[in-house]
C-alpha cells in the first residue's frame, strides 16, 4: 500500500464528485448517478486486494 | 518525462473530442440556417421572378458558396438534360454527390429528402406553399438545436476535459 494509492482515490473522489455535479446540472441525474457508480466499483477494485490481505492477516495473527 | 508528454496526449485529445462534439453541434446550426437561406430565395425567384425550378435553382447556385454551389448548379444541368429521371431523382443524386458531407442528422435529411418529393408538384401556389412547410421545419429545427447547443455544448467540452484527466489519474 503506497502513499500514491491514497492519492489517486482522493483524486478519482474529488473528479466524480464534480463530474457528477457537471451533469446533476444538466438535468442528466441518471448519469450521474452511473458516473458515482462507477467511481465506486474502481475505488473498490484497488482496494479489495488489501482488505484480502487485512483478512488473511488477521486470521494467521489469531490462527484462526 | 516521456510520461508527462502521455499526459498531455491524453488530455488534448479527450479535450479535443469534448471540442468536437460541441463543434458539430454548432456546425449543423449553421448548415441548417444556409439551407434556410437557398430557400427563402427560392422563395423570392418563384414568387416574384416567375422562374422556373431550373433557373431559380442556377441563379441561387451563383450566389452560394461549395457545396451549396455545385448541388444547385448541377440540379440545374441535371434538370436541363430531360433524360426522364424525375425531379426527385435528380434531387436524392445531387444531394448523395454534394451534400452528402454536410453535419445534418438523419430527421434533417429525411425532412430535405421530403421537401425535393414535394417540390415541383402542381402550380406556383403549391410550390409556395411547400416552401412555406419547409421554411417552418427549418426554423423549429433551428431553434431546437440552438437550445440543444446552450444545453451541451459546455457539457461536453468540460466532460471531455474531466475525462481525459481521469484517464490520465488511472493511468498514472
Amino acid at each position: 500500500m503506497t502513499v500514491s494509492l491514497i492519492f489517486k482515490i482522493a483524486a478519482v473522489g474529488i473528479l466524480v464528485s464534480v463530474i457528477g455535479q457537471v451533469l446533476k446540472h444538466s438535468g442528466r441525474e441518471e448519469h450521474a448517478f452511473l458516473t458515482s457508480l462507477a467511481g465506486l466499483i474502481l475505488v473498490l477494485f484497488w482496494i479489495v486486494p488489501y482488505i484480502y490481505d487485512l483478512f488473511e492477516t488477521i486470521k494467521s495473527l489469531f490462527s484462526l | 518525462m516521456i510520461k508527462w508528454i502521455g499526459v498531455g496526449f491524453i488530455l488534448f485529445s479527450c479535450g479535443g473530442i469534448g471540442f468536437e462534439m460541441k463543434n458539430k453541434l454548432e456546425k449543423r446550426i449553421e448548415a441548417l440556417r444556409t439551407i434556410k437561406r437557398i430557400i427563402f430565395m427560392l422563395r423570392g425567384e418563384i414568387k416574384y421572378g416567375n422562374a422556373p425550378l431550373g433557373e431559380a435553382f442556377a441563379s441561387i447556385g451563383n450566389r452560394m458558396e461549395s457545396p451549396y454551389r455545385e448541388f444547385l448548379m448541377e440540379t440545374a444541368k441535371e434538370m436541363e438534360h430531360l433524360n426522364g429521371t424525375t425531379f426527385q431523382g435528380i434531387w436524392k443524386q445531387m444531394k448523395e454527390n454534394y451534400l452528402k458531407g454536410l453535419p445534418l442528422l438523419k430527421k434533417d435529411w429525411d425532412h430535405l429528402l421530403d421537401f425535393g418529393d414535394h417540390l415541383g408538384y402542381l402550380d406556383k401556389e403549391m410550390q409556395l406553399n411547400t416552401i412555406e412547410l419547409y421554411l417552418e421545419q427549418l426554423e423549429e429545427e433551428i431553434l431546437s438545436a440552438q437550445g440543444n447547443l446552450k444545453k451541451n455544448g459546455k457539457l461536453y467540452q468540460s466532460l471531455g476535459i474531466m475525462g481525459g484527466i481521469l484517464i490520465t489519474i488511472l493511468i498514472i
